[in-house]
């Protein structure tokens, strides 16, 4: 007698992709209101970044509060590419997720095999972003605290640009499709396997043969590889980059919680938890206007609350992950 | 050659010697128990053994080859399991999810990993629980997913940390009806108890650890008319462990 | 080619600088020695403590220095108060749980202080401010000086808190032990919610004695913990003579740094951190697992 290997699988399959067929519809509508098309696209972005993250924080525990230094090294790969040699972003996206990817490993390298966890290894990823971030700003190549300007082409897909928002909007869904895809084949690999259990139980891991450091360098790897596509996404959509922006702590946190409100380690968390405080931070800047950091404020208490009452995030609350046993069972 | 040999290991934290010096054999198919008090250096054996710690001197073979050089992912490769006392499941993943863990050390493949979870599941009579979450298990269900997931391993050689620990007398006499027919399937069992009827009635030999030392060495009978080992048990002030 | 006389100066006050860092991390060490629990927050709570000296110095003109006596109970409070009610709901959470809530509390008091007291920089001008000590043909600013010296008193207080005093060696033994320390009828309550109020404290006090060489605003703490983590993860992770040979160290290269320019100054820092983590990752007294 067989039985299914994970309940919850075939749920989030079908809830991922009745999801993307309404983000796909709905992208005539929102592109009649300017507005709302580019809340939407941000919506789409982060639900990209937070589940790139979540590959390495969320599946694999290893909790990464720099992944800003992926993000603004892919932004500035492709940026230079561009600017200074004529590269088409396209070929310079896929360079830029190479290039993250690599100072990825070298992080992971760093960290990993001097056994970093936890919040010593959170802290060491937040010391490589602010390392990137001064870096950048002292270097005059490519703009120093200026940074870079992306000159406006108008309608030119093959240079990534378009004079409408809509591209933009199918290009983010198009790569939340494609790093959701990711994580739920992730799931199925041996690979997706180490890394739950690392995350659980790193020495109970080890001790069942999984070659922890090799699990957490393929995990880092990916995780940089596709926030490095996201900066380069970014800088094609804004035109406009400099480092305290891309290299910043707050990038980094927004980039790591939609995956927590959403829920760490789920396929469709990072989703849910992108629309809901992409849509309160507008709603606090609206809100209150001029009060510089109320939306920040307004976050780091959600998220005190998130940990405290639902630490599994939404996903926890509709029950994708164990709690209290049901009574039917 | 015996199947594990450890050579006069050695482990200091500081100034304390946790194992001093110790030395034994475990034969292919037998059932060896390392009994001692609280605080004898047991779990710091098991530890060295499965290569959590590095020993300070000494060496450990198993099937003829040096392992505590290697890491512990390479020690189980080569055919060492291991459970803990403490029993944690990996709470995001299914019951089956778990023991496919550790079928994931012999196999590649999903599907490959759950007909070998499967199987072992059925074995330990878990296989109605396959698709619950792990963290949902009732203590004596937890050891026995302990005990699963190191199995799916294809161990030659299991270590058993108090795998009878907090359980009813039927539980006990279930596991040791488990634990005799693995050793019938061919492996070799190494285990700390303290249940000692289970010590008696389980193995074929058991070793005595006192203060880091081995103590005794001999069949569960002779071991336990030596005076040291009444002494080790009876005189001792309770420690925590 | 830069003279010697300038590069003992920078070294100098460089080092009279990692005495501060030193103190920063012992606080650091102190709350994660006790609990276990990273606090995130701890850069966020100096740069608080900058700001009360700020206002205490600006609206009533009291020196951060007798400041002190007010300063130091104020965090300790806020310390116990934010222990009891966040910090201990999550002492049994998995660690990434722990640090997610540290960091929480850090966002919102950082942009807290951004939206009461705006992003830019203050510093005050205390009556010693230009003064300064000749010793051996070098220049010390007294502010640095007047900083070393009293993070060198906090350190030997916080010492023999932890040595001799009763509530010290209560802590010890819930670090070590927590089931034993309990059992011996120590309420572990009690003591982490100390532990984390006098870490806090203490890094609010470091908060004062810089404020006179220091500007702030609210985006220093992140600078502070980050130097404070660097200062322990080089001096050994729980190790607290590590914490102050680390601090001492990152002050000198912090003080050679500060003889290039710009924001360049920050890099051999880095570059440090970076090499004790691919060269020595237990730090310079920490232990190998």
């Amino acid at each position: 007698m067989k039985v299914e290997v994970d309940p919850r699988r075939r749920p989030t399959i079908i809830g991922l992709l009745v999801i993307l067929a309404i983000l796909a519809a709905a992208g005539p509508f929102l592109a009649s209101n300017r507005y709302a098309i580019q809340v939407a696209t941000l919506i789409l972005l982060f639900a990209y970044l937070a589940s790139g993250w979540n590959i390495l924080s969320g599946y694999g525990g290893q909790f990464s509060f720099g992944h800003a230094a992926f993000f603004g090294l892919g932004a500035y790969t492709s940026t230079i590419l561009f600017v200074k040699f004529g590269v088409s972003p396209w070929v310079g996206m896929l360079a830029a997720g190479l290039v993250s990817a690599l100072l990825g490993l070298f992080i992971g390298l760093a960290c990993f095999r001097s056994g970093l966890r936890g919040a010593y290894f959170a802290l060491a990823t937040l010391a490589f972003a602010e390392i990137l971030r001064v870096i950048f700003v002292n270097w005059d190549w490519v703009g120093r605290s200026q940074g870079l300007l992306i000159q406006l082409v108008g309608d030119e897909p093959l240079l990534f640009q378009f004079t409408a928002r809509l591209p933009y909007y199918y290009i983010a869904l198009a790569l939340l499709a494609l790093v959701s895809g990711v994580a739920l084949l992730l799931e199925r690999l041996k690979l997706g396997y180490e890394l739950r259990a690392i995350k659980s139980n790193e020495v109970a891991a080890a001790v069942l043969g999984v070659d922890v450091f090799r699990a957490k360098m393929w995990a880092m790897g990916l995780s940089a590889f596709f926030t490095g596509i996201g900066g380069t996404f970014y800088a094609q959509y804004l035109y406009y980059i400099e480092p305290f922006q891309v290299f910043g702590v707050g990038m980094s946190v927004d980039i790591l919680l939609p995956a927590i409100i959403g829920g760490a380690g789920t396929v469709i968390g990072p989703i849910i938890g992108a629309a809901i405080l992409v849509l309160l931070g507008e709603g606090t800047r609206t809100f209150f206007r001029g009060f510089a950091g109320a939306d920040l404020m307004v976050f780091g208490v959600i998220l005190v609350l998130v940990i405290l009452f639902m630490p599994y995030g939404v996903m926890g609350l509709l029950g994708s992950a164990p709690k209290a046993k049901k009574e039917s069972a | 050659m015996a199947f594990l040999v450890v050579e006069g290991v050695r482990k200091r934290f500081g100034g304390l010697v946790a194992v001093d010096d110790v030395s034994f054999e475990v034969a292919a198919g037998e059932i060896v128990g390392l009994i001692g008090p609280n605080g004898a250096g047991k779990t710091t054996l098991f530890n060295l053994i499965s290569g959590l710690y590095r020993p300070d001197g000494g060496r450990i073979l198993l099937d003829g080859r040096r392992i505590d050089g290697l890491p512990p992912y390479e020690r189980c490769r080569l055919g060492l399991g291991r459970t803990f006392q403490i029993v944690q499941p990996f709470a995001d993943l299914t019951t089956l999810q778990n023991v496919m863990l550790g079928a994931f050390n012999q196999v590649r493949s999903e599907a490959q990993a759950a007909r070998i979870g499967w199987d072992i599941l059925v074995r330990v009579g878990l296989a109605d629980k396959a698709d619950w979450p792990a963290a949902w298990l009732t203590l004596g269900d937890r050891k026995r997913l302990e005990v699963a997931r190191a199995l799916a391993t294809g161990p030659r050689l299991l270590m058993l940390d108090e795998v009878m620990a907090g359980l009813t007398p039927r539980e006990v006499d279930d596991t040791l009806v488990l634990l005799r027919e693995l050793r019938d399937s061919g492996i070799t069992l190494l285990v700390i108890e303290h249940v000692m009827r289970a010590v008696m009635s389980l193995c074929d030999r058991v070793v005595v650890l006192h203060h880091g030392q081995k103590i005794a060495d001999g069949t569960p009978v002779e071991v336990a008319s030596f005076p040291q080992v009444i002494e080790a048990y009876l005189g001792e002030e309770t420690e925590i462990a | 080619m830069v003279d010697w006389q300038t590069v003992a100066q920078s070294v100098a006050g460089g080092l009279l600088l990692g005495g501060v860092y030193a103190l920063v991390a012992l606080g650091l060490n102190l709350i994660f020695g006790v609990m276990k629990v990273i606090n995130f927050a701890h850069g966020t709570f100096m740069m608080l403590g900058m700001y009360a000296s700020y206002w205490l110095f600006t609206l009533y003109g009291i020196d951060p220095y007798p400041g002190i006596l007010l300063v130091a109970p104020l965090f300790l409070l806020l310390g116990v108060l934010v222990e009891r009610v966040v910090v201990s709901r999550i002492l049994d959470a998995p660690e990434h749980d722990q640090l997610l809530v540290t960091l929480g509390v850090s966002l919102f008091l950082q942009n807290l202080a951004l939206a009461l007291f705006k992003a830019d920089p203050r510093s005050i001008r205390p009556l010693y401010a230009d003064w300064s000590f000749s010793v051996g043909g070098v220049v010390l600013s007294a502010p640095r000086l007047g900083a070393f010296l009293a993070a060198l008193a906090l350190a030997g207080l916080f010492f023999w808190l932890l040595r001799s005093t009763d509530l010290g060696k209560a802590m010890r033994a819930a670090a070590e032990e927590r089931e034993g320390a309990i059992l011996v009828g120590i309420d572990v309550r009690w003591i982490y919610a100390l532990a984390f109020g006098i870490g806090t404290a203490l890094v609010a006090v470091a908060g004062s004695i810089v404020l006179p060489f220091f500007t702030v605003s609210p985006s220093v703490g992140e600078t502070f913990l980050l130097t404070a983590f660097i200062t322990v993860v080089l001096g050994g992770l729980g190790s607290f003579p590590g914490a102050l040979i680390g601090g001492l160290l990152i002050g000198l290269v912090e003080g050679l740094g500060a003889l290039l320019p710009g924001s360049l100054r920050q890099l051999p820092v880095f570059i440090l951190f970076v090499l004790s983590l691919l060269v020595r990752p237990q730090g310079l007294l920490g232990s190998r697992q």
